[in-house]
């Protein structure tokens, strides 16, 4: 390392655009969402896996082009009126994630983050705040699966998930023994999804200032239950499994 | 899913401001933290355990409306000089908590995260940029808690943030304790101590932190800061072990 001993004129970027090469072969339309491919870097629509950077500023057609041959102008940073499945008015503030570059919605599982709500416009449309360099996925480094029915018991594979659960859903937590570590996550609009979580036989479910009952649950009470609601859950403990974090309104069942 | 076919307009908004529908018989005032209620989605002065929304432009008087009538137009994102308790030179950098529309402090206990220290300006007074939509609280799903000069965990801090002002000795229960918790300092630099006293046949392991039976793990109080902290599993045969952890500890 050698320290400065004299004055450095920094190139400071101004503005919130970006410019990334194109993959080979491909259109890119005004108003995608772009996402950048890991192994080559070049922005390409945006679908799973990749990395998302902006939406397109104009069309770029590089249909008959070579890798690189074009580059693609994104805005990067802003706010974005989007088509949201299922927004309401209680969903500012909730994570939004794009399925390919035109379809947004709430569900982590298959999804690329891009945002948070910022303003409900009409149901099913909202004002998405996006900053691609610096906003981060709330649940990025969990691999995201959705609880399609109406009980799930989970095991020691699900460990480093986040469990989406878009229904009323009795999740079944395995022997204290099992120390896995996953994040149960209500993806229900308000008060429309009730999560119970179920401890094993002769177990408990314990957290902060709750003291749990032996076989009774830890419910995410559906009248005040809200999209973002989640539960970590961590095996380990002689009495049963622990709440290491939680938000919104949990209490055991009565 | 319909990948795009063609050109399509998205609506950039411009500006870091933002609407919101306002309660009922309500008035929010200029310059107030304002609050998203959940059930509704409706604004109004913030208070616990809201949703931090901006702060308001100029005052919106829904005092006899119905819920919605009016809309608050508040900032949403940008730096305000606020008074905030116990401020000094050293909080640069601090998450920032509301407990009303205009009581601001460092303590998360009871409070709404609003944004983070920029830059210090007097004693109790600092710049705070916020982002109510981008920027998120640290403790996030952790249960904010103040403790006094002592105490002693149980299976019941799982999932909380201990927040010490005053030094403070946490004992470590049992190995069999399988808690998860979060012990932060809060008090500003140099002034609080954090002491983890584990079992007497018991020690706190972490990175190249290989502890001693019946040894404390402190947070130095000579260079202790606001926002140290320390992330503590127990359950490991030997004793508790960290997850994560800020500041100097020995």
């Amino acid at each position: 390392m050698t320290t400065l001993s004299a004055d450095k004129r920094r190139d400071l970027v101004l503005g919130e655009v970006n410019e990334i090469p194109i993959i080979i072969a491909e259109i890119i339309y005004e108003g995608a969402a772009v996402g950048t491919v890991k192994a080559s870097g070049h922005a390409c629509p945006l679908a799973f896996g990749y990395k998302f950077i902006g939406f397109a500023e104009q069309k770029r057609d590089n249909s008959t082009g070579a890798a690189a041959a074009k580059e693609v102008r994104v805005v990067t940073k802003g706010t974005a009126k989007l088509s949201v499945s299922g927004a309401v008015i209680t969903d500012v503030g909730a994570a939004v994630y794009a399925t390919d570059d035109d379809t947004f919605v709430f569900l982590p599982t298959g999804g690329v983050f891009i945002g948070f709500v910022k303003k409900f416009v009409s149901s099913g449309i909202v004002e998405v705040q996006f900053d691609s360099i610096n906003y981060g996925d709330p649940w990025a480094g969990r691999l995201a699966e959705t609880l399609a029915g109406p009980t799930k018991t989970l095991a020691i594979t699900d460990s480093g998930k986040v469990m989406c659960v878009t229904g009323d859903c009795v999740v079944t937590v395995p022997a204290y023994t099992v120390n896995l570590d996953t994040i149960v996550l209500n993806c229900g609009a308000y008060s429309t999804v009730k999560i119970s979580i179920d401890p094993d036989s002769g177990s408990l479910v314990q957290g902060p200032n709750l003291a749990g009952t032996t076989d009774k649950d830890l419910i995410n009470t559906k009248a005040t239950a809200q999209r973002g609601d989640y539960v970590r859950l961590k095996g380990g403990d002689t009495g049963g499994f622990i709440a290491a974090e939680l938000k919104g309104v949990w209490a055991t069942e009565l | 899913m319909t990948t795009l076919a063609a050109d399509t307009r998205r609506d950039i908004v411009i500006g870091d401001v933002n609407e919101i529908p306002v309660i009922i018989a309500e008035i929010i005032y200029e310059g107030a933290a304002v609050g998203i209620i959940k059930a509704s989605g409706h604004a109004w002065p913030l208070a616990f355990p809201n949703k931090f929304a901006g702060f308001c432009e100029q005052k919106c008087d829904n005092s006899l409306g119905a819920a919605a009538a009016k809309n608050v137009r508040v900032i949403s994102k940008g730096v305000a000089k606020l008074s905030i308790s116990g401020a000094v030179i050293t909080d640069v950098g601090l998450p920032v908590y509301a407990t009303d529309d205009d009581t601001f402090v460092f303590l998360p206990t009871g409070g709404i995260f609003i944004g983070m220290t920029r830059r210090f300006v007097s004693s109790g007074i600092m710049e705070v940029e916020f982002d109510a939509i981008g920027m998120k609280d640290p403790w996030e799903g952790r249960l904010a808690e103040t403790a006094g000069a002592t105490l002693t965990l149980d299976i019941q801090d799982s999932g909380k943030v201990i927040c010490a002002t005053v030094d403070t000795t946490i004992t470590i229960p049992a190995t069999a304790v399988a808690m998860d918790t979060i012990l932060l300092n809060c008090g500003p630099y140099g002034t609080v101590q954090i002491t983890c006293d584990p079992g007497s046949s018991d020690k706190i392991q972490g990175p190249d932190i290989a502890g001693s039976d019946n040894t404390n793990l402190a947070n130095t109080k000579a260079t202790a800061q606001r926002g140290d902290f320390i992330h503590l599993r127990n359950g490991e045969t030997n004793g508790a072990v960290i997850l994560r952890m800020r500041g100097v500890w020995a």
